[in-house]
Order: C-alpha cells, then sequence, then structure tokens
C-alpha cells in the first residue's frame, strides 16, 4: 500500500512537471507580437487579424495615425490583443474659431500647440508660427472649408462657424463733426448704421427707420454725446438684456448711465503734442481720464492712462472711450488713417455689440487625449517578441511537498 | 464750451479768394439762430495748401477771378475730399462763360473729379430747411445779371453718396453778402439754404 501511494506521488510530480513544460512550450507557439509602423499601419491588418498574434506594437514616426485606425487598433485591444505604442512625445494641438462681430464676419482662430504650427483651410495654408506653444491668433476673411491646425505630431480641426445676422448700430450725437465721422466710418466699414442728431429745439435729422430699441434690431448704441440723453431710459434696459453701448465720454457723464458704465470720466486733458502728430495719431488726441470700476477691464491703454475700457452689464456690455475729437484722426491722421479710424471703430463696437456666435472648439480635439485613452500611454521600448507565460505561484511549493512525502516515505521506511 | 462748427474760408493763391468778407458771418448768426449747432462765433480763414484745412471738414471757396490750384493745393484738395471733407465752392460771378466757373470747374476737376448736376431731390435740400424745387434762386438770378439764368440744379462731385465738392453758379457770396443786422428788414431769410449746407455737412 506504501509503495502504491509512493508511486502516486512520483506520477504527479511528473504529471506537474509535464504540465508545466507544455505551457512553456505552447506560450513559444502560440502567443507572438506583430510590429506595426505607423506609416503603413493600415495595410499591417491582415497581419494583426491572424491567429496566431495575440500583441502588437506600433512604433509612430510622423504623427498620429488617423481616428479610424485609432478606432480598430482600440477594437483590436478589446477583443484581447495587447496593444502597445511608442514614438516621439505626441503633443496637442487646440484650435478655436469664431467670427469676428463686424460686417466682414472674419474668423479669428486662436491655436496652441508646441514647436511649429501650420493654420490652413481646405484651399491652402493661412499661417504658421514657429512656436505656438503660447498661443497665436489668426484672424482670416474668407477660408474655404475645414480650418485645420496642423503640429509636429498631431492636428486639430473645425468647420467654420455658421455666419451671423448682423444688426444696425444707433449712434446718437450732436450734430458734430465727431457724429458725422463716427457714423461714415462704421457705414463705411460695412456696418447698417442710424442715426439721430438733434439740431434744432424738436428738431432732429434721423437716418433709417427707427425701431423698438431691443436686440433683435439692434446690436449696439453709440452714444456720443448729451444727445443720447433723451433715450437713456431705453438704453440701459436694452444693455441689460444683451445689447452693446459705447460711450464717448460727453455721454459718460450722463448720470443716466452712472450705473453701466465701466469707468468713471474725469476732466478733459490737453494732449501733450502742441499740433497733430500723423505718426501718432492717437497721441495727438485730447483725452479724459478714465478710472475703472472693479468689475471693467481696459481694452486699450496708452502708457499707464486707459483709453479705452468694457464691463458686463448683466447680459449686455458696455465701453468707454477716453479720446477726444477721434475725427481728427481720420481727417489729420496719416495715410491710413481712413481705414485705421473705420477698422478702430468697428472693432470699438464689435467689442459690445450683440449677436455674437459661439466659438467653435476642435470638436474632434483632443486627438492625443482620445489616443491614449483608447491604447493607453506609450512605453519606451517594444516589449520582446514572446510574451511572458508566468506559471501558477502553488505550483513550486505543491511539486516540493509531493516529491518531498515521496523521499520521506521511502526513507522511514527504509528504502533508498 | 467748445465749438462743434467753425465756419472756414479758403484761401487759395490764385484769384480773390476774400471777395465775400460778410458772408461767414452771416452764416453763423443763421446757424446761431435757427438750430442748436454749437458754432463758433467768428470764422477761420485757412489756405487750401495747409495742412489746417484738415481742422475744418466744411469749407467754402469763392471768388471773382480765375482759379489756378498750385500742386500742393490739388493734392490738399483731392486728399481733403478723399478723407471726408466737403468744399462748397460758390461762383462769385454769376456767369457760366466767366473765369471763375471755367476755371474753377477745371481745377476742381483735375483735383477731386468731375463734377455732375446735383438731383433737387438731394437729401440736402431737405437737411434741414426743406426747399422742394431745389435751390433758392437768387435776386442776382432773377434780375438777369451775370449769365442771366435761373439755374436749376447745383453741381457735385459726390463720393458715393456723400457730396464731396458742392458748387453753386448761383452767386450766393452776393446774396448773402450783408451784415446780418439787416437780416431784420428781409421778408424772407435769404440764408436758410446756407443752414441747410452746414446741418447737412454735420450730419451726413
Amino acid at each position: 500500500m506504501r509503495v502504491w501511494a509512493e508511486r502516486a506521488l512520483r506520477g504527479a510530480a511528473f504529471a506537474l512537471l509535464a504540465w508545466a513544460m507544455w505551457r512553456v512550450a505552447a506560450a513559444n507557439t502560440v502567443g507572438r507580437a506583430v510590429s506595426l509602423e505607423g506609416a503603413t499601419v493600415d495595410a499591417s491588418w491582415p497581419r494583426l487579424l491572424s491567429s496566431s498574434h495575440d500583441a502588437a506594437h506600433l512604433t509612430i514616426a510622423n504623427g498620429l495615425p488617423a481616428d479610424s485606425t485609432r478606432d480598430v487598433l482600440a477594437a483590436f485591444a478589446h477583443a484581447g490583443v495587447r496593444m502597445t505604442w511608442s514614438g516621439p512625445s505626441v503633443s496637442a494641438v487646440a484650435l478655436s474659431v469664431e467670427r469676428v462681430r463686424e460686417p466682414d464676419q472674419s474668423l479669428l482662430m486662436r491655436v496652441a500647440g508646441p514647436g511649429r504650427v501650420v493654420v490652413r483651410d481646405a484651399a491652402s495654408m493661412l499661417d504658421s508660427a514657429a512656436d505656438a506653444s503660447g498661443g497665436i491668433t489668426v484672424v482670416s476673411a474668407g477660408p474655404q472649408g475645414m480650418l485645420r491646425a496642423v503640429g509636429s505630431s498631431a492636428t486639430a480641426s473645425v468647420p467654420p462657424p455658421a455666419a451671423m445676422r448682423m444688426r444696425t448700430i444707433l449712434v446718437l450725437g450732436r450734430a458734430s463733426w465727431e457724429t458725422k465721422f463716427t457714423v461714415a466710418a462704421l457705414e463705411e466699414q460695412g456696418w447698417t448704421v442710424e442715426s439721430r442728431v438733434p439740431v434744432a429745439p424738436g428738431t432732429a435729422v434721423t437716418t433709417g427707420a427707427r425701431q423698438p430699441l431691443d436686440t433683435a434690431h439692434y446690436a449696439a448704441v453709440v452714444a456720443i454725446d448729451s444727445a443720447a440723453a433723451e433715450l437713456a431710459a431705453a438704453i440701459v434696459p436694452f444693455v441689460r438684456s444683451g445689447g452693446g453701448l459705447v460711450l464717448l465720454a460727453d455721454a459718460a457723464r450722463l448720470s443716466a448711465f452712472t450705473a453701466v458704465t465701466p469707468a468713471n470720466v474725469g476732466a478733459r486733458q490737453s494732449s501733450a503734442k502742441r499740433s497733430f502728430d500723423a505718426t501718432a495719431p492717437l497721441a495727438s488726441l485730447n483725452r479724459t481720464p478714465l478710472t475703472l470700476r472693479d468689475d471693467a477691464v481696459s481694452l486699450d491703454s496708452s502708457g499707464t492712462a486707459v483709453t479705452v475700457a468694457a464691463r458686463r452689464e448683466r447680459a449686455g456690455r458696455v465701453a468707454v472711450v477716453g479720446y477726444d475729437e477721434l475725427w481728427r484722426w481720420r481727417l489729420e491722421g496719416g495715410d491710413d488713417a481712413v481705414v485705421a479710424h473705420r477698422r478702430w471703430w468697428s472693432r470699438t463696437v464689435g467689442a459690445v455689440a450683440a449677436g455674437a456666435g459661439p466659438a467653435t472648439n476642435a470638436s474632434e480635439g483632443a486627438p492625443v487625449a482620445r489616443w491614449i485613452d483608447a491604447l493607453g500611454g506609450s512605453v519606451a521600448r517594444a516589449p520582446s517578441g514572446a510574451p511572458s507565460v508566468p506559471l501558477p505561484q502553488w505550483l513550486l511549493p505543491v511539486l516540493c511537498i509531493i516529491l518531498l512525502a515521496e523521499w520521506g516515505s521511502r526513507r522511514t521506511r527504509g528504502a533508498r | 464750451m467748445s465749438a462743434d462748427f467753425t465756419f472756414c474760408t479758403v484761401q487759395y493763391d490764385s484769384g480773390d479768394w476774400d471777395s465775400a468778407p460778410l458772408v461767414p458771418a452771416n452764416l453763423i448768426d443763421s446757424v446761431a439762430r435757427y438750430t442748436s449747432i454749437r458754432v463758433a462765433p467768428t470764422g477761420v480763414s485757412v489756405p487750401l495748401g495747409s495742412r489746417d484745412i484738415f481742422r475744418y471738414p466744411l469749407a467754402y471757396l469763392t471768388g471773382h477771378l480765375p482759379v489756378r490750384f498750385t500742386d500742393l493745393e490739388r493734392r490738399t484738395l483731392r486728399e481733403y475730399c478723399d478723407r471726408g471733407g466737403l468744399l462748397f465752392v460758390d461762383d462769385h460771378n454769376h456767369d457760366v462763360d466767366g473765369v471763375f466757373h471755367k476755371t474753377c470747374t477745371d481745377e476742381i476737376a483735375r483735383a477731386v473729379g468731375p463734377m455732375k448736376e446735383l438731383s433737387n431731390a438731394h437729401p440736402l435740400f431737405n437737411s434741414f430747411f426743406t426747399f422742394e424745387d431745389g435751390p433758392p434762386a437768387t435776386s442776382h438770378e432773377l434780375n438777369g445779371w451775370g449769365d442771366n439764368l435761373i439755374h436749376k440744379h447745383l453741381q457735385a462731385v459726390l463720393h458715393g453718396d456723400r457730396i464731396a465738392v458742392l458748387y453753386s453758379n448761383k452767386d450766393y457770396s452776393s446774396e448773402w453778402g450783408y451784415h446780418p443786422d439787416n437780416k431784420r428788414f428781409m421778408s424772407v431769410d435769404n440764408t436758410k439754404f446756407g443752414v441747410n449746407v452746414v446741418v447737412y455737412a454735420l450730419t451726413r
């Protein structure tokens, strides 16, 4: 009986050793890895589909593969193929696109990414930056098709946002050159402008068919001076419901606008320049010092003096301008003064105008994050070809116990 | 309180730019009398070739004698109109065959562009007072002086729909050339169209 037990233990020990050897041998013949190259990964699908591979390693050389490739690799991973990848460090490129709230509705593209980034549309390159890590801004009037920011290892793309309906600007001011040339600048820049210019008690020169002062009809009101007092009671609710308001200093002094103005205005100061300097037109203008409210921000400044400030007033925005007689810039400035004056006014009004469309961010964006989510982080190097097949931890102790029991039994009965 | 409008008379090297010295005071009086525009009590005279002209986006030019602009005056006038200035020219001769008319229209065409007849429905004619028949006739036209014509229209160089140069053969310079105190003796103030020119320039 004891001899039979010893024989059984020896048989069990041999059986366990044979099972362990079979397992190692099976791992060497079945579980092999396949190596893929990023540029030709699609052509490798047949090899990967072969049942003899249960691991794959992708080496990326030039940028992440396409999203479709990423999804197929993720599917393999979910099906049990052990996916790893390596390559130069890949970094995300962020792209945000919105329409400028001005009549030409140019596209404002904000791009950030490491190293050189090229911004392009379907037709051509729009701009590039040697280092966009700090973010760059690109403005383009008429890009075609999908917009892309192409970095060294990633691409972000978005379609251009839909065009906005630009509403009318209402200009209120006395009969003055400032009123006249403000209207002219905005009209020449493409805005639809209505104006109301009182010229005598009970008499005003008006242009346009006056509509109710609401955001369905008007994008913003430009209040040049005290002539705005007549409509001040309607302007404040208009702003609070989402409209824009640009106050020149004389209008900002009106008590009706005290609650909404971004800055307190001081007494007008003469320019330090004795005559108009065409090379520094804004510095040649007289100014009104602005003292910002706590919730206001500076949009423009000259030295330490704030010259344009803005703040939100509920759903709307208000800007106050500290420059006096801006029309002199157009008349007395340099060769580009007419264009510069137009653009300044358009930009200032656009900064507060109602009707902004939302920014469009790279919706397929975060391609690097999606890649890592699907396939994990990169590995330092490709894993060795044969996957390790660990033997069960219980195998060695059990084997030792069996052999000790068999050896002990034989020794205690005097056998060798 | 600073002025929103200062009447500016243009000086030019040739001819007699100062042939109507009473017109500025008379128009200033009318603007102050009828409107709430903050008008400077006295006008200024500015050389056409000077950069100072750009401080006055409405300028008045008149004379009897031949007008020949210098190159600088021509360049300045073109730039003045391109930037939005309005030059109001009145033929003090009231004579389409006169030397002022022939030479001045030629200079304007060279500097700014050819003039065209201004429609009597233009906003200029109802910018403040309403002139349904276009520019008001002057006593000089009605008396048959000068070219013995009643000019039905003014002429203009338009930039878009805006008047850059307004030209009159009607001799408003004579019509308005009297001391403002004498306005009280007139049954109808004949300077009202001048108010329209000022209001138009300041509002359109």
